[in-house]
């Protein structure tokens, strides 16, 4: 008789957290069938409506790996939006222009945030605090009124539908052929998605991540492995992936301003 | 020569030294911009000017920072449900006095009544996180972040979605001033909270324990230290704050409004505790920092505001103070600024 082994912690709570989304699911399925919920489209909504988040949630689990948190997110996102708004809309950049700034600008705030806690050692929860009141209060100083994105190139981007034909489509009332869709910010979540993992799994950086998540101070006492550097260069991968995030929800904001 | 080094040495040593030079330089930044910030008039009966008003709006946050120093101290963790829970305290603490009802121009129920539901709404909700952290070891910041989302929702159950106004002269007493006494009340009820723990930490083994807990909670339960029930206590005594600073803040307002009471106040409590130069890790604390970091944040605030700052705008300015003086306490840059005098020292020395 084979002796059953013990399920993972870590691993009983990922299953109780899909259980739960199958269960909702099958709950929506059930109350609103009616109402078109079992249409693959729903399914597919779930992963426009998140793409930002999901690219968030990904830069945001490296943090946590390596034991620290940023609240700052947020606000960052709000920052980047108002930035891109402001220099499209107000000073007449391009599109292209405008988001390789704002990539930079959130590559130098994470840069920032991962050096005073790194190096300077400063709790990671003030150093995000203090992040996020910052970047709220520089979007206030930008503009206190809302500003409309007009660029063109930008809208196009936003509005390009990925139409996902093998999926089957359904006829309107209008006899046109619906498709199901999905906008090209779920390919770029997916592939940070995937580009994370492999980040973790495969590459002796994201396995340094583990090391120092686990026990920090014998990675550093260790030879091999600069813990410093490491740390602080994670942090500042991290917010890379965050701001990417950003993009992506800016691009959601977008279609919902249309 | 040697004197005046040895002075400074001595001076800059002291744990509150850093926390209170800041406070210093922050007040006297007031004296390039607001030459009058230091006046002190008396209206009406009370004292009045800027000096007064920081001192009198941060009573609130003095309540706040010392509840959150305790439980800093002996869980490492931070509570950021303690805006959420005041907000709860003075729903409570109206609806009681009200008896439900939107607006009233006298009490419904005794006064005392209503002050001592609202303490005892704030330790429920420290008794649920405490519960939560300490028998669950959920982490601290996960475990009160339930009650940051639910706090105004549940607050707002009990107002009715309404903001519940108490119209009475004696309620506003509590928040504004006792007629016949020039200083603000507020500030006599944060003293009495700082010097009622302040007793109660020293004059029983209640802080040495907390700070036991916070060093090392494994070690210390196997000293015997009942460290569940001192982790749970901490978080206890912080929703009392937070009870006591509800009701002062709704006293204020002579009003129960869900949603801004205590709005983003356990962001500067907790900011207050780092300035005191206490750990977030946990273990020592000095409670009179984390009292002076309170003071510093509000006379952050109160100082922009003079300056003609827009609302929105001073989270960047209080974001670059906070990371300044942060950084100016940490060790590491200590250790990096010695290192570095040693290597001029020792360059010159070879040169």
């Amino acid at each position: 008789m084979k002796k059953r082994e013990k399920i993972d912690g870590k691993v009983f709570l990922l299953i109780i957290t899909i259980l739960l989304f199958l269960v909702m699911y099958a709950a929506g399925l059930i109350i609103f069938q009616s109402k078109g919920f079992a249409k693959p489209q729903v399914f597919l909504n779930l992963f426009i409506s998140n793409a930002g988040l999901i690219v968030i949630a990904a830069g945001m689990t490296m943090v946590m790996i390596t034991g620290g948190i940023d609240i700052s997110v947020g606000s960052i996102v709000a920052l980047t939006c108002m930035m891109l708004a402001w220099m499209m809309e107000i000073k007449g950049m391009g599109a292209v222009p405008a988001l390789i700034i704002v990539l930079i600008m959130g590559i130098v705030f994470g840069l920032v945030q991962g050096f005073l806690i790194a190096y300077l050692k400063i709790q990671p929860f003030i150093v995000t605090l203090a992040g996020m009141f910052f970047a709220r209060g520089l979007t206030a100083i930008i503009s206190q009124e809302m500003i409309s994105i007009k660029n063109e190139l930008f809208l196009k981007w936003a509005k390009s539908k990925i139409n996902l034909t093998f999926l089957g489509g359904t006829v309107n009332k209008k006899g046109v052929v619906n498709y199901s869709f999905i906008y090209p910010s779920v390919i770029i979540a997916l592939i940070v998605l995937v580009g994370i993992f492999v980040l973790l799994k495969f590459t002796k950086f994201g396995r340094t991540i583990y090391a120092v998540g686990g026990n920090e101070q014998s990675v550093s006492t260790d030879d091999g492995i600069k813990c410093q550097a490491d740390q602080a260069a994670c942090l500042c991968d991290q917010w890379l992936l965050m701001f990417v995030g950003r993009f992506l929800i800016r691009i959601e904001y977008l279609r919902w301003l249309c | 020569m040697n004197k005046g080094k040895a002075f400074i040495k001595r001076l800059t040593g002291y744990r509150l030294f850093l926390p209170l030079f800041c406070l210093v330089l922050v007040l006297f930044s007031n004296l390039i911009k607001t030459p009058g910030f230091f006046e002190v008039t008396i209206k009406n009966g009370v004292l009045y000017g800027y000096i007064i008003d920081v001192i009198n709006r941060a009573s609130d946050l003095v309540i706040l920072a010392v509840g959150m120093t305790l439980v800093v101290a002996a869980s490492g963790g931070t509570d950021i449900s303690v805006g959420a829970v005041m907000s709860v305290a003075g729903a409570v603490c109206c609806f009681i006095l009200s008896g439900g009802q939107q607006s009233v121009n006298e009490f419904v129920n005794p006064y005392i009544l209503g002050v001592l539901a609202a303490i005892l709404a704030g330790i429920l909700c420290g008794c649920f996180n405490g519960f939560l952290v300490a028998k669950l070891k959920i982490q601290p910041m996960v475990a009160t972040l339930i009650l940051f989302t639910a706090g105004r929702g549940i607050a707002q159950l009990i107002t009715k979605g309404q903001i519940t106004y108490i119209r009475v002269e004696s309620y506003k007493m509590l928040g504004s001033s006792i007629p016949g006494i020039p200083i603000p009340t507020p500030v006599f009820v944060a003293m009495i909270v700082v010097l009622l723990t302040y007793v109660l930490l020293k004059k029983t083994t209640l802080g040495l324990y907390i700070q036991t807990v916070g060093i090392n909670a494994k070690a210390s339960k196997l000293m015997g230290i009942k460290s569940a029930m001192i982790i749970f206590l901490s978080y206890v005594f912080c929703g009392l704050c937070a009870g006591i600073s509800g009701l002062v803040a709704s006293s204020r307002i002579y009003s129960a409004d869900a949603n801004n009471i205590g709005l983003n106040l356990e962001l500067d409590a907790i900011l207050a505790v780092a300035l005191g130069g206490n750990s977030l890790a946990g273990g020592k604390f000095s409670l009179l920092g984390s009292v002076i970091g309170a003071y510093t944040i509000q006379a952050l605030s109160t100082t922009l505001y003079a300056m003609g700052v827009s609302p929105d705008q001073i989270p960047v300015y209080k974001a670059v103070v906070v990371v300044v003086i942060v950084a100016l306490q940490s060790t590491e840059l200590k250790r990096m600024v010695s290192k570095l005098q040693m290597n001029v020292k020792s360059g010159k020395k070879v040169a």
